[in-house]
Formats: C-alpha cells, structure tokens, sequence
C-alpha cells in the first residue's frame, strides 16, 4: 500500500542525506507501532532498563511526536508526555542531592532551563515538524547533554554575577599568586572525577572559566602534550592556537582555579 | 579540511559529533584538529556527555510535578499544524490491531478511513471506542468521519470516464456485507 511503517528522519546532514535512528531503535520502534495506544503507554511506564519490554527514551519520543493530534483531556497523551519528561528530568542534576546551597540553586537552574527549552522545542514540532527533534529519537542522552551543557553555563552566568573570576578574566591576574607555583603535574583536581558528588562540583566549577583556560585543562585532562616534535600529533598548543608557554600558563591558572573553588566548597 | 567541512556552522559541527557511532577521545581529537574554530564548545559538550550523564528515575518532585504541568499546558495549547487525518494516518498493522480489538473484518475499518459510512447510522459507545484506541479525540474523529467520502484504493484504476462520487452507506450495510452477525450488529449500530 506504500506506507512507510517507521516515519524517516528529516533532518540532514550538511552532504544533504538523512540522519538515521541506530538498527535497535528502529526494530523498537516497529515494534511499538504494531500495538494499541494503551499498551504503548504501559510499556513506555517501565523504568527499568532491564525489564522486559522497556522502552528506549529515543522510542518515546518518536511516539509522542506522532501523537499530535489530541485534546487535554487525553488521557494517553497526557501519559506519554510526562513519561517522556520524566526520561529528561531523569538526565539532569537531582535536586535533592544537592546539599551546598549553590550547587542547589544551579541544579534548580539547569533542570528549569533545560525542561523550559525541551518543552519549547516539543511545543514548535506540534505546530510545524522540528526536524532538531529528529536527533532525540536517534541519541537522546547525548541531545539532552547539549541542552545540559548550554543551561549549565547560562546558570552560572545568572547566578554568579560577581565573582572573582571575572576579575582574573578581565586582568589575566591570579588573585591567589602562591598558587601559581603549583606544578601542571599536579592533577589531584581530577583524581576524584569517579565520585558523583565531586564531579558534579567539577562540572559547575569548570564551566566558570573562561574559554582558553577552559579548553586547555580538559584537553590536557584528555591526556593530550603540550606540545610534540611529531608535526602529526594533535597538540593543546596546536588545537588553541596559542604557544606551548602560554598553553602550559593556562593549564596552570586552570588548575589553580579550579583547586580554590573546589576547596572553598570544600570548607 | 574539505569544502564540505569548511562550510559547517557549530550546529552542523555539534550535530554531527553527537551523532557519530563512537564519541570517544580520538573521535573528539578528529572534529578539535578539523574544526579548531568550535574548540571550546566541542570539548564543552564532550565533557557534558561524559561527566554530566545523571541517570534516575525516582518519583518527581513537587517542583518537576510543577514543570511538567506548566509544559504540558504550554503543548496542548497548540494547533497542530499539517493535514490531519486521524484514520488516514493509521498503518496497516495499527488496521489489524483495531481489527482484532474489535473483533470485526478489517474492511469494516477501509470503510469508515474511506469515509463511506454515515456516522449518524454508528452507536455512540462504538465511536467511543475507536476514539479511545485510536487515540483520536472524540469529536476530532467525528469530524473526519462526517467529511466526503473517498474513493476505494480498488478502484483507484485509470478509466476514461470520470467516476462517480462515492456514496456514504449506513453503518448497518457495511457490517451486513462483512457478514457480521445479528447480535454483534445489533451492539454495533444500536449500542444495545
């Protein structure tokens, strides 16, 4: 009859060809269509990864976009909307875990934002198709990572108005001068990155430096030289365009910076 | 860099990484030494899926509950743009599913996607149902019943001659023909 049985991605790539869902979402979704409205929604319920029957969040989306055509007392729709918020708050920093008040406020912050923005972009495909919306169904934690990373630095920058970051980013001054004795070698501030609570300190902290000194230390994080006599090798300097002295100064007030704020939280 | 990668915005470039099979550190090292330019904003996101990845499913909290509600007013204030035709709209395995819910011969569904049906000669308790299931508001699915009917896909064949409009049958003439029985007709049409 020419039906297509799995609506195709629209949005493209820049040589013009569609992006595609991953091989398993797809068979999910095909799955998914054959069944009732109800029972989607009770599979869609499962939490459990493990279970039978759970459904991919990328899946969810797929079916709440298709699902565009009801009133608010829908009690389906109703269902499958907040199921699929649930998998995005899911995503974002758990309030409730956060004890200090500023890492509180930022979780606050960045689950408002993020949550005011997916709704934003769900409410524009129902009206007219979104085709950004495509690459949730296709790798929906690495979409929500996106929207993550843009609210995280917009929740500092509202919250933190004044700091003393903006005095060294403005000035190119460490306030703390004996701390720029540290040696680069010194790279405790990542040793604890395995711990939830500690990373999640890292990543508000980290977003507070400026970009050079942001881009420096994850990428010598990453592992990578300052600099190399293989002309082929990726290098800090090479990647920031800057020379390996001035990369090395970076990576040091990084470090600095990110030692005092993680230890003032600390106390 | 080729023409093609020269001619990347930083969403293109950020759409592209998320979507690459493997999001790893050589995978990153490629896209910093292909696009210097997006740097700060490639390592930014590759930290967010690396390190910022929380994973719950704990019950919301009256704030989220807040949220949710908020964005769930905000979309059902929507128009939904495009063409809408809710049976039209349905796939042949979502046709067999109705098929079987109701315990009735597919055709019975052609009828009322093609429209050839009175909706005034269907029980209100049928209509109901199909609203349910096919997750069609009520009168939404009214509405698309009550438009012109449509050609059958069978007789869709190339002709000469224009064909008649088709005409709109009873609710009773379609299940007769499907060779339903008394009882279940009776329910079907009456709602008895």
């Amino acid at each position: 009859m020419g039906f297509e049985l799995v609506r195709s991605l629209r949005k493209t790539k820049t040589d013009g060809t569609p992006y595609t869902r991953p091989d398993e979402i797809e068979a999910r979704i095909e799955q998914l269509e054959k069944l009732l409205i109800s029972e989607q929604v009770r599979q869609c319920e499962i939490k459990a990864e493990h279970e039978t029957d759970f459904v991919p969040p990328e899946c969810v989306v797929y079916l709440m976009r298709n699902r565009r055509d009801f009133d608010r007392d829908d009690d389906t729709a109703k269902a499958l909307y907040k199921i699929l918020f649930r998998r995005v708050l899911g995503q974002l920093p758990w309030t409730e875990q956060e004890g200090c008040p500023k890492q509180l406020a930022t979780a606050v912050a960045v689950r408002e934002q993020v949550a005011g923005r997916f709704a934003e972009m769900m409410a524009k495909d129902r009206e007219e198709y979104l085709d950004q919306l495509d690459l949730f169904e296709a790798v929906f934690a690495h979409s929500v990572a996106r929207l993550r990373a843009t609210a995280r630095t917009k929740a500092f920058k509202h919250a933190n108005r004044q700091t003393p970051l903006e005095a060294i980013q403005a000035g190119g001054e460490m306030s703390r001068p004996e701390e720029m004795q540290l040696e680069i070698s010194d790279s405790t501030i990542f040793e604890e990155l395995h711990e939830k609570d500690y990373r999640r300190r890292y990543l508000n902290a980290i977003v507070q430096l400026p970009d050079d000194l942001r881009t420096v230390i994850e990428l010598y994080r990453e592992g990578l030289h300052f600099e190399s006599s293989d002309p082929k090798e990726p290098t800090i300097s090479k990647i920031v365009n800057k020379s390996p002295k001035t990369a090395r100064k970076y990576c040091k007030q990084a470090i600095a910076i990110l030692r005092g704020m993680l230890l003032e939280e600390d106390q | 860099m080729n023409s093609d990668q020269s001619n990347m915005d930083l969403e293109d470039v950020l759409n592209a990484f998320i979507m690459e099979e493997d999001t790893g550190k050589p995978t990153l090292l490629r896209y910093l030494i292909d696009y210097p330019q997006f740097a700060s904003d490639l390592v930014d996101l590759s930290r967010e899926m690396t390190l910022g990845t929380e994973q719950s499913s704990g019950p919301l909290s009256k704030t989220d509950e807040a949220i949710v509600a908020a964005a769930w007013e905000r979309h059902v204030a929507v128009v939904p743009g495009g063409s809408l035709d809710p049976l039209g709209s349905l796939l042949p395995a979502q046709l067999n599913q109705l098929s079987a819910a109701f315990s009735l011969p597919r055709q019975v569904f052609s009828a009322l996607r093609e429209r050839r049906v009175i909706v005034a000669s269907i029980s209100e308790s049928f209509l109901r149902s199909l609203s349910e299931k096919t997750g069609c508001p009520f009168d939404r699915l009214i509405a698309s019943l009550n438009e012109p009917a449509q050609p059958t896909v069978a007789g869709s064949h190339k002709s000469e001659v224009k064909p008649d409009a088709p005409r709109k049958v009873t609710f009773e003439k379609i299940l007769t023909d499907a060779e339903i029985g008394p009882d279940q007709l009776a329910e079907l049409v009456r709602g008895e």
